[in-house]
C-alpha cells in the first residue's frame, strides 16, 4: 500500500491569501491628541461637510464620498481601489480564478469610546510615536462575499490569555509584543512604491501644492467675479486680478468670464444678485478655505507629510482569536480537497504605508494564512 | 568671575521665568478660539480660526523649547534647574471671599486673556525687536507698541521695579517691546565672557527629543549656550533672521492683519468663545465645570514637578530619568493637560450654554515655587521620589472616573471616559518604566 513519507505527511500545508488595496484613516496627527475631531495642530484635517476625525483604519471606504477629497484619483489617473483579495495559492501553487478573488476586505470592531480599529499608541502611552510600535486594534479581519455576507473571518487578542481585556488595561506591554510591527522603512522601498506608483514622494506633492494653488486661485476668481455682480467690487479690479493670475489656464478662463459680463446687458448683473449670489459667494469663500487649509498643512509640515508616502510598517503574527469559514472551510487543489485546520494557529502578514496626509489614503497589503489538512 | 556666573545665573533664572509665563499665557489665549463654526463665525471664517490655532501653538511650543534651552544654559554652568514663577493671579482667597476678588495687576503685558484685537496686539508688543532692530532688519514697525496710548495700555513700557530686572544696566529704561530680546542680549554678553572651564558642570544634560518645529540640543559650552540664545531670539524676535523669517512677532502680527480684515467684512465674526478670566476655582458657579478646573490646575502642578524632576539630575540610565522622560511630554503634555483645558473651555461657567467659558489660573502655591525653584528642597516634595508622580497620577485617576459618568454633555464624558484610559495606563507605565525599562520597541534609540 503506498504511503507518504511521514515527513511529507505532517508538513504543515497554507492556503495564502493575499489582499491589498487603499486604506482610509481619518486619524490626528501629533501634537493634536489621539482623539482630536477637527485636526488643529496636527497636519491631518477634518475638513468642512466631511466626517470628523475619528481614528478608524478603514479598508472600505467609498461609502462615504464625503470623505474623498480632490484630486480623488492617483497620480497616475487611476481610481484608489479599496482593499480587496488579488492572489490565491496553496503550498506555493497560485489558485487561479478562484471565486473570492476580488472579494472586499474589511475590518471591524471598535475600542470605545473610539468608533472603529486604529493605529493603537495614544501619543506613547499604549506604543509608541517616535518608533511607529503600533498595534492595530482590534483586529478583526472579514472577507466578504459579493452579496456582502462573510464568508472568512481572522481576529486577534491584545492578550490571548484573557482576551476580553483593553489594551490600555494591560501593564506589561511586552504581552502585546507580538502584535507590535515587525519591520519599519522610512525612505520607500520598490513594492511600496510599485504598491502607490510613487516613487518621487516630493514630486508627489510638489504637485497637490501646484493644484490647490490652482484650485485657490480659481475660488479667488469666482469670488471677485461674485462681488463684482454684487456691486462690491469695481470692474478694474477684476482686471487688476487677471494681472495678478499667473496659474496657468486661469487667466484665460479669468479673460472669457470677464468678456461675458463686458458683454451682457445691463440687467445682467441684476438677474444675479440677491440670496443665490450670497449662497455662491460663501460656497466660493469656503471652498477656498479649505484649499488654502490643506495648502497651509503641506507647507507647515513639509517633509513631515512628504516621509510618510515613503513609510511603511509591517506586522507579522498569529491570529488566534475567533476564527470562521464557511465558504473556504473545504477547497480543491492539487486534485484534492483540503480542509482548513482550527486547531493550529493561522498567520497573518501586513504592511500599511504610503500614507498621503492630505488625502488620508494609504496603501495596505497583506496575507492570510489558513494551514489545512487532507479532508478526511 | 564668581559674580559674573552669579548675574549670568541670576538672568538666566529671569529668562526661565519669561519663557514660562509666555508659554501659559499663550496657551490661554489658544484655548479660548472656538473648536468649531457657529453663528458668529462661518465655516469659512474658522478655517482661518484652525490656522491661527496651529500656528499659535507652534509658537507655545517654541516657548517650550525656550524654556527647556534657558534650563540647559542653567544646568551647563552648575546650577539647578528653575522651573519657579511668579503667580499669574494673586493667591485664591478662601471660599466665600470670591465677590471681593480683583484682578491682581501683573508685571509687562503678562497676564491670562482670551484671544482678541487687543490680546494679539500686546503678544506683537511681547515678541518685537528693538525698535532700532525692527529698522535694520527691514521688519513691519508695531507703533501702538512704541506709543503711550491708553488704549493699549498694558503695551505702555513699564519700568524694571517688576520681576524683569536687567541689573539697573540702563534706569531709565521700560519693559516693552524689545525687552526680552534686550535681556537675552545680556545674557549673551556674560556667556561671551564666560571662561570655558565655568561649563565644568556636576549636572547632565536632558536628552529630550526634537520634534515638531522644536530644536533642542545640549549646551555642553560656550558655543552651544550662543547658539541657543540665537535661536531663542531668531524665533521669538526675528534677531538676525531674514525679513521673511516666521518668527513669533511676524506670525502674532500676521494673524493681526488677518483678524483686522475678517471683522472689517465681518463685525460680526467672534473667533473665540464667550470668555471670563477667573481668579479661582469660587469664582466658578457649576460645580463639574469647578471639578474640571481644580484639575487641570492640579495636573498642570503635576506636569511641573516632573518637568523639574527630570531636569534636575538627570541621567540616562537612571530609571527614575527614563520614566519622566516617556511621561513628562506627548502623553502628559498632548494628552492631559490640553485634553482637559479643551474640555473646560467647552464649559459654561455657570451652566448655561451661553454662559461664558474660562481658562486655568496655573496658581502655584508657596510650597510648589519652592521646589520649582530649589529641586533639591525636600521640605514639602521630593522630585526623587517615584511615589510623588505615581501619587499624582493615581489621585487624578480615581478623579477621571468619577468624572466620565457625571452628567456632562455626551461629547464631554466621552472625552472624559478616553482621558481615564489614558491616565489609567499612564499611572501603571510610571513603576513599569522605573522598574522595568522602556519596551525595546519603543525606545528610538535601540
Amino acid at each position: 500500500m503506498a504511503c507518504a513519507p511521514k515527513a511529507e505527511r505532517d508538513a504543515v500545508r497554507y492556503l495564502e491569501i493575499g489582499y491589498q488595496g487603499y486604506f482610509m484613516c481619518r486619524i490626528a496627527t501629533d501634537p493634536d491628541p489621539t482623539n482630536e475631531l477637527k485636526g488643529r495642530s496636527g497636519y491631518t484635517l477634518a475638513l468642512p461637510g466631511e466626517d470628523e476625525l475619528d481614528q478608524a483604519i478603514r479598508l472600505q471606504f467609498k461609502d462615504t464620498p464625503r470623505n474623498l477629497r480632490e484630486p480623488a484619483h492617483r497620480m497616475d489617473g487611476k481610481e484608489f481601489e479599496s482593499v480587496a483579495v488579488y492572489s490565491m495559492a496553496f503550498n506555493g501553487q497560485a489558485l487561479t480564478g478562484h471565486e473570492i478573488l476580488g472579494a472586499p476586505v474589511d475590518l471591524i470592531g471598535t475600542d470605545a469610546p473610539l468608533t472603529g480599529p486604529i493605529f493603537e499608541s495614544r501619543n506613547n502611552i499604549v506604543g509608541s510615536d517616535n518608533t511607529m510600535a503600533f498595534v492595530v486594534n482590534p483586529f478583526h479581519l472579514v472577507f466578504k462575499n459579493g452579496d456582502g455576507k462573510d464568508f472568512l473571518h481572522a481576529s486577534a487578542a491584545v492578550n490571548p490569555a484573557n482576551p476580553d481585556q483593553k489594551i490600555w488595561e494591560v501593564t506589561d506591554p511586552a504581552i502585546y509584543g507580538p502584535r507590535l510591527p515587525v519591520g519599519s522603512v522610512f525612505d520607500g522601498d520598490d513594492e511600496l512604491n510599485m504598491a502607490t506608483g510613487v516613487f518621487d514622494y516630493d514630486e508627489y506633492f510638489r504637485a497637490r501644492a501646484e493644484w490647490l494653488r490652482l484650485q485657490i486661485a480659481g475660488r479667488a476668481l469666482e469670488i471677485r467675479l461674485f462681488e463684482l455682480l454684487q456691486g462690491t467690487a469695481q470692474p478694474q479690479d477684476l482686471a487688476k486680478l487677471l494681472d495678478e493670475i499667473t496659474v496657468p489656464g486661469y487667466r484665460a478662463q479669468a479673460t472669457a468670464l470677464l468678456a461675458d459680463i463686458r458683454q451682457q446687458d445691463p440687467d445682467f448683473a441684476k438677474k444675479w444678485r440677491g440670496d443665490i449670489l450670497d449662497e455662491l459667494l460663501a460656497e466660493a469663500e469656503l471652498a477656498m478655505q479649505k484649499y488654502k487649509t490643506r495648502l497651509y498643512q503641506l507647507e507647515f509640515w513639509g517633509n513631515r507629510v512628504v516621509s510618510k508616502m515613503g513609510t511603511k510598517i509591517s506586522w507579522d503574527h498569529f491570529v488566534e482569536g475567533d476564527r470562521a469559514t464557511s465558504s473556504l472551510h473545504d477547497f480543491e487543489a492539487g486534485g484534492k480537497t483540503w480542509s482548513v485546520d482550527y486547531n493550529q494557529p493561522w498567520r497573518i502578514k501586513y504592511w500599511y504605508g504610503g500614507w498621503d496626509g492630505d488625502l488620508l489614503l494609504g496603501y495596505h497589503r497583506g496575507a492570510l494564512y489558513l494551514p489545512a489538512l487532507p479532508a478526511s | 568671575m564668581a559674580d559674573q556666573r552669579s548675574e549670568l545665573a541670576r538672568l538666566l533664572r529671569q529668562a526661565s521665568t519669561v519663557e514660562h509665563q509666555l508659554l501659559l499665557v499663550y496657551l490661554y489665549t489658544i484655548f479660548s478660539l472656538k473648536s468649531g463654526a457657529d453663528a458668529t463665525c462661518s465655516a469659512a471664517e474658522w478655517e482661518s480660526v484652525r490656522r491661527w490655532y496651529s500656528k499659535m501653538l507652534m509658537i507655545a511650543r517654541q516657548e517650550m523649547e525656550h524654556l527647556s534651552l534657558v534650563q540647559s544654559m542653567l544646568l551647563a554652568i552648575g546650577e539647578k534647574p528653575y522651573f519657579n514663577r511668579d503667580n499669574l493671579v494673586e493667591e485664591p482667597p478662601i471660599e466665600g471671599e470670591a465677590a471681593r476678588m480683583v484682578p491682581q495687576p501683573v508685571q509687562f503685558p503678562i497676564v491670562l486673556q482670551p484671544f482678541n484685537q487687543k490680546t494679539i496686539e500686546e503678544y506683537v508688543c511681547v515678541e518685537s525687536p528693538s525698535y532700532d532692530t525692527l529698522i535694520a532688519y527691514n521688519q513691519p514697525i508695531p507703533t501702538w507698541c512704541f506709543t503711550d496710548d491708553a488704549n493699549h495700555d498694558n503695551c505702555v513700557l513699564k519700568p524694571f521695579d517688576s520681576y524683569l530686572d536687567l541689573g539697573g544696566a540702563k534706569p531709565d529704561e521700560e519693559i516693552g517691546a524689545g525687552s526680552i530680546e534686550m535681556l537675552y542680549a545680556q545674557i549673551r554678553e556674560l556667556f561671551e565672557n564666560l571662561d570655558e572651564d565655568a561649563f565644568d558642570s556636576p549636572y547632565s544634560q536632558v536628552e529630550v527629543v526634537s520634534e515638531y518645529q522644536i530644536f533642542l540640543f545640549p549646551v555642553t559650552d560656550k558655543a552651544s549656550a550662543l547658539a541657543a540664545i540665537d535661536l531663542i531670539t531668531k524665533q521669538g524676535e526675528g534677531s538676525k533672521a531674514s525679513h521673511t523669517y516666521n518668527s513669533h512677532f511676524r506670525i502674532f502680527s500676521d494673524i493681526l492683519d488677518e483678524l483686522k480684515a475678517l471683522t472689517r467684512r465681518n463685525p460680526n465674526f467672534q473667533p473665540a468663545y464667550p470668555w471670563q478670566v477667573v481668579q479661582a476655582a469660587s469664582q466658578i458657579p457649576d460645580e463639574k465645570t469647578r471639578s474640571i478646573f481644580k484639575m487641570l490646575n492640579e495636573a498642570y502642578v503635576t506636569l511641573d514637578l516632573m518637568l523639574a524632576g527630570f531636569y534636575y539630575r538627570f541621567s540616562a540610565s537612571s530609571g527614575l530619568s527614563i520614566t519622566l522622560q516617556q511621561a513628562s511630554f506627548a502623553p502628559m503634555m498632548t494628552m492631559v493637560i490640553r485634553p482637559l483645558f479643551e474640555i473646560l473651555a467647552r464649559l459654561p461657567i455657570n451652566g448655561r450654554a451661553d454662559g461664558p467659558r474660562t481658562g486655568p489660573t496655573f496658581y502655584l502655591t508657596p510650597q510648589e515655587r519652592a521646589v520649582l525653584a530649589d529641586p533639591s528642597d525636600t521640605s514639602h516634595y521630593d522630585l526623587g521620589d517615584l511615589n510623588l508622580y505615581v501619587g499624582r497620577m493615581d489621585r487624578l485617576r480615581d478623579q477621571l472616573q468619577v468624572l466620565r459618568t457625571a452628567d456632562f454633555p455626551e461629547s464631554v464624558r466621552r472625552d472624559l471616559d478616553f482621558m481615564y484610559q489614558n491616565v489609567y495606563r499612564l499611572s501603571n507605565n510610571l513603576p513599569q518604566i522605573f522598574t522595568q525599562g522602556l519596551l525595546p520597541e519603543f525606545n528610538p534609540g535601540s
